[in-house]
């Protein structure tokens, strides 16, 4: 288990200056969107009864609804989940299935535009969600998801 | 899927030249690099065992995760599309409840191996090299969240 404190000033290409709050050191990384939750802004999901307003929307499409999980970077609020023991790395919300993750390291050879071929190393964060979910439409679905 | 050059530098993604993922829609606070995908095969948490793969998935490439997540760089984004194929081989080293508030199930570890491609519309593509991987994580489970909890 690795944490990465994301400091945007030295990000070797920042976000413009108005964007950056120095005071905003958060935990992320695709590599390690790992256990520690510091900085994560209300990471809270609803439990309980099943909301009669859910199955009333009337939403355009089947499409999973995002985690409820959100975190804060820089002004920015994003639905996403870490991973780690004991986390649901789900990224949809109202879920039910299997889940899978994978965070694997490598090499392998790039082609450049120009034609020229180098070695680099590549760092993943991929996990599927298979079961049934409310898709945004308020009906029970059922699907596949990766999170690429 | 995000490629370094050199050596990894994840705190200031410094070494990083690409960033292979579906985008975020609506941005910011919909789905996060979340797409559908062909079904899997049987997942089997006994073993640790799962198969996951899929082929010119429809991609963007955002170069580096700061310009991901924040879209400060011109062009924002290029085309790409990418394929994998990820196994779950156990075995299962550990396994434990969820304890996330509002999800339960259960989680195992396990290992996995992967192999991948990618390219984007600017003429750039990459080919993993099928040995020399190292899972640094990997992971199955059955959750509920949400109104399923």
């Amino acid at each position: 288990m690795r944490s990465s404190i994301l400091d945007m000033s030295q990000w070797a290409n920042p976000p413009p200056v108005g964007l950056v709050s120095h005071h905003v050191r958060h935990v992320l990384s695709r590599r390690t969107f790992l256990g520690s939750m510091a900085g994560v802004a209300g990471a809270t999901l609803g439990t309980g009864l099943f909301p009669t307003n859910v199955l009333a929307a009337k939403a355009p499409n089947a499409a999973p609804k995002p985690t409820s999980n959100q975190i804060t970077l820089n002004g920015v609020t994003f639905s996403l989940t870490f991973f780690g023991p004991g986390i649901d790395p789900s990224s949809i919300g109202d879920f039910n299935g299997f889940v899978g993750v994978a965070d694997v390291q490598g090499t392998g050879t790039a082609t450049n535009p120009d034609g020229s071929t180098e070695t680099l190393l590549y760092d993943t964060d991929m996990r599927f969600m298979s079961g049934v979910y409310v898709g945004q439409d308020g009906a029970v679905h059922k699907g596949t998801f990766g999170f690429v | 899927m995000d490629l370094y050059r050199g050596q990894y530098d994840l705190t200031n993604f410094s070494t990083q030249v690409h960033d292979f993922d579906p985008g975020i829609s609506p941005y910011p606070g919909g789905l996060f690099w979340t797409v559908p995908i062909p079904a899997i095969g049987p997942v089997e948490l006994g073993t640790g065992r799962a198969r996951m793969r899929a082929t010119n998935l429809a991609m963007k490439d955002y170069f580096d995760i700061p310009s991901a997540l924040f879209r400060f760089e011109s062009p924002v984004s290029v085309g790409a599309s990418a394929s994998f194929d990820i196994h779950w081989h156990g075995p299962v080293s550990s396994r434990g409840r969820v304890t996330t508030a509002g999800s339960s199930g259960q989680l195992v570890m396990s290992q996995a191996t992967m192999t991948w491609s990618a390219h984007n519309d600017f003429g750039f593509s990459f080919v993993s090299n099928p040995s020399g991987t190292k899972s640094a994580f990997a992971q199955l489970g059955h959750v509920k969240n949400g109104v399923f909890v």
